[in-house]
Formats: C-alpha cells, structure tokens, sequence
C-alpha cells in the first residue's frame, strides 16, 4: 500500500497529459468528466482552450466556451475556425452584435467560409439590420444555396417585400416540400396581407407534414374566424390549446366561437323556411 | 345569462405569427479541431531604414535626406546572418 504522504508528480510535461484525458473522455461520452480534467492548466497552451471551448459548447455552455476561444482567438488572432466557433458561441448566447464582429473576422480569414456568411446573416436578421443581412446571404456560393435562399426569404420578409419573399419560399419548398418553416413562414407572411385562401392552403399543406403544428392551426382558426365559421374555429381552437395550454389567443377565441355558436342556437328562428330547408336536406 | 343587444359583441383575438429562421442554425455548427494548430512562421524582415548622411542639425530642416539602404546579407552554418562584405559580425554583439 502506498503511504498517504508520497504526492504522486507527472513527469511528462506541460499540459499534454490533460488533453490525451480530456480526449480520450471525450471520446467515449464523458464530457463532464473530460471537462474537469482541463480545469486549472499550469500553462497556457491554445489547443487546450480549444477542446474546452469544444466541450462547453457541446454541454450547452456556451458562455463559457466563448471566453475559451476568445482566450485562442487572443494568441491566435490569425485562427480562423477559432473566430467562427467563438461567434457560434456568442450567437448561442444572444450576443448578436458581437458574433456579428467574430463571424466577420472568421470571414477576413477565410472568405470562402459560407458557414460564416449564413450565421453573419442570422444574426444580422435578429439585429434588425435587414439590408445587410440579405446582401451576406446573396454572397454565398452555389455550395450553401438553400439556406441561403431561405435567409434571403426571411429577409425580403421582414423587409415587407411579400411579393419576393413569397417567390423564394416557393422556389425553396420546390426543391424541398417539407420544409415547415418556409411554410410557417408563408403562412405568417399571408396573414399580414390578409390573403386567407392562401393562409388556408399553405396551413392545409402544413398540417399535412407536421398534423400537430400549432402554426397551421392558428392558420385555419384565423380563417374561420374570420369567414365567422364559428364551429370550425372552436374546433381549431380546441386543438390549439391542447397542444398549447398557455396560448391565451386560443382560449380567448375558443370561448368566443362557443359563445357565438350558442347564441345561434339561442337566437329566435325566422318561421318561414320550410321550403329553403326542405331544398337543403334534398 | 342572456346576452342583450346592448353589451358590445366580444371581439377575437389575432394569434401571433413570428417569422422564424431557425433552418439556418442547422448548418452552423462548430469546427473541431483536428489537433494541435501549426504556428506559421513569419520570417524575420531583412530591410531596415538607416540615415545615410547624418547633416547638421541646422541643414536637417531645410535638406534633410533619407534612402533606404538593403544590405546585401549572407547566411552562415549556424543559422546566423552576416553582411556579405566585411568581417563577419554577429547582430548582437552590437555597433
């Protein structure tokens, strides 16, 4: 037995011996594990910041692994991949405006990055800068063509350019029919205009990829509630909140359709409508 | 309750629809590092810019002349750099 005042010492040096541990947990699945085995380097040492980086970003922590590769990015101003990593980091941590600064420098270095140019793209979208946000999307190359389309339809989108916007979504559920954000997106775009064949058509399409999509539904319950279909609406609505319990929308308007549906029932009925009813059953 | 005609009939309410791009996050994920990075070395620069005639102090005003000057260097066994002509000299030992 080995006495308890003998400090076991490494002889290998430097940090090498925390990385290999780092990876090989890494590898089988232990990320937790693999994290605490980079903590406290008694040196600095780039490669280390960088699987750190990597396996908080995995764990979900990407504040931390931001702070990893700003760490990579300072002794390493000419890496690349470190920039695009801390600027995923950043966006994952609503810093927009900063990510917009990392994917930019990621771009400096590599401007065939695509990847760089679709995330440069996201966040300039979420910051409201729209006109840049679609000219980063139309530099893209052929390679990330779709998701550049639908960032470009997102933009002309926001940017009320319905008529564009509505082409490319179409061109893209050309190539791609299943593609429920372009046609939530549709759907979001034709309630705005107030086309409610199209709100119809496009919830039709949608419910029949994805039947439990809350969009679609409110798609259909905008319509019928708007066509006064008051018992197509309650049903719609039903759904809704059963699916989304904290959808007030849904609850305020399921209990006005019911409401409406009753007083129907409750209202006084003309006498005279024999001869129309007895068509209608014929 | 009956509802009369007076109470104002209760309006709906528009749902929400939030135009969304969460597609482009699909495509943006991290790269990983295939291993430790290699540090480009950035060669060390061979030109300097040297006064050729140091003038009076007085003439500096009025004539002062700078040219740049690009000695013509050789390198040596060990890795060392000497000016072509000359004794050889090594950069750190000064003057």
């Amino acid at each position: 037995m080995q006495p308890s005042n003998i400090i076991e010492i490494s002889v290998q040096p430097g940090v090498q011996p925390q990385i290999d541990t780092a990876l090989g947990l890494r590898a089988s699945g232990r990320l937790d594990e693999a994290l605490r085995a980079l903590a406290n380097p008694n040196e600095y040492n780039p490669y280390l910041y960088t699987i750190r980086g990597e396996i908080e970003f995995a764990l979900g922590y990407f504040h931390d692994a931001a702070l990893s590769y700003f760490a990579v990015v300072q002794s390493e101003p000419d890496n690349a991949d470190a920039h695009y990593n801390l600027a995923l980091c950043l966006q994952r941590s609503d810093r927009w405006d900063a990510s917009c600064q990392a994917f930019e420098r990621a771009l400096l270095l590599d401007p065939s990055r695509d990847a760089a140019r679709l995330g440069l793209g996201a966040s300039l979208l979420y910051l409201n800068r729209l006109d840049e946000a679609l000219a980063t999307f139309q530099q893209c190359s052929e390679a990330a063509q779709a998701p550049a389309a639908f960032g470009k339809a997102v933009a002309l989108q926001l940017l009320h350019r319905f008529g564009e916007a509505e082409s490319a979504y179409e061109a893209l559920l050309a190539s791609d029919p299943d593609s429920t954000e372009a046609l939530s997106n549709l759907i979001a775009l034709n309630v705005e205009t107030n086309d409610l064949d199209r709100v119809r058509d496009y919830s039709q399409r949608l419910l029949k990829i994805s039947p439990q999509s809350p969009v679609g539904l409110q798609g259909l319950a905008t319509v019928a509630l708007e066509r006064e279909d008051h018992p197509a609406a309650a049903r719609y609505c039903d759904r809704i909140v059963e699916l989304m319990p904290d959808c007030l929308e849904g609850w305020h308007n399921l209990r006005v359709s019911l409401e409406r549906i009753l007083t129907a029932f409750s209202a006084p009925k003309p006498v005279a409508v024999g001869a129309e009813l007895a068509s209608e059953v014929k | 309750m009956r509802v009369g005609p007076e109470q104002a009939v209760e309006q709906t309410r528009d749902f929400h629809f939030a135009v969304t791009w969460v597609t482009l996050f699909a495509h943006l994920d991290p790269i990983e590092a295939a291993g430790p990075r290699r540090r480009v070395e950035t060669p060390a620069p061979t030109l300097a810019l040297v006064p050729v005639v140091v003038a009076p102090l007085t003439e500096q005003r009025s004539h002062a002349a700078w040219e740049m000057v690009v000695p013509k260097m050789i390198r040596s066994g060990d890795g060392n750099f000497t000016p072509a002509e000359g004794e050889p000299k090594l950069l750190s030992q000064g003057g």
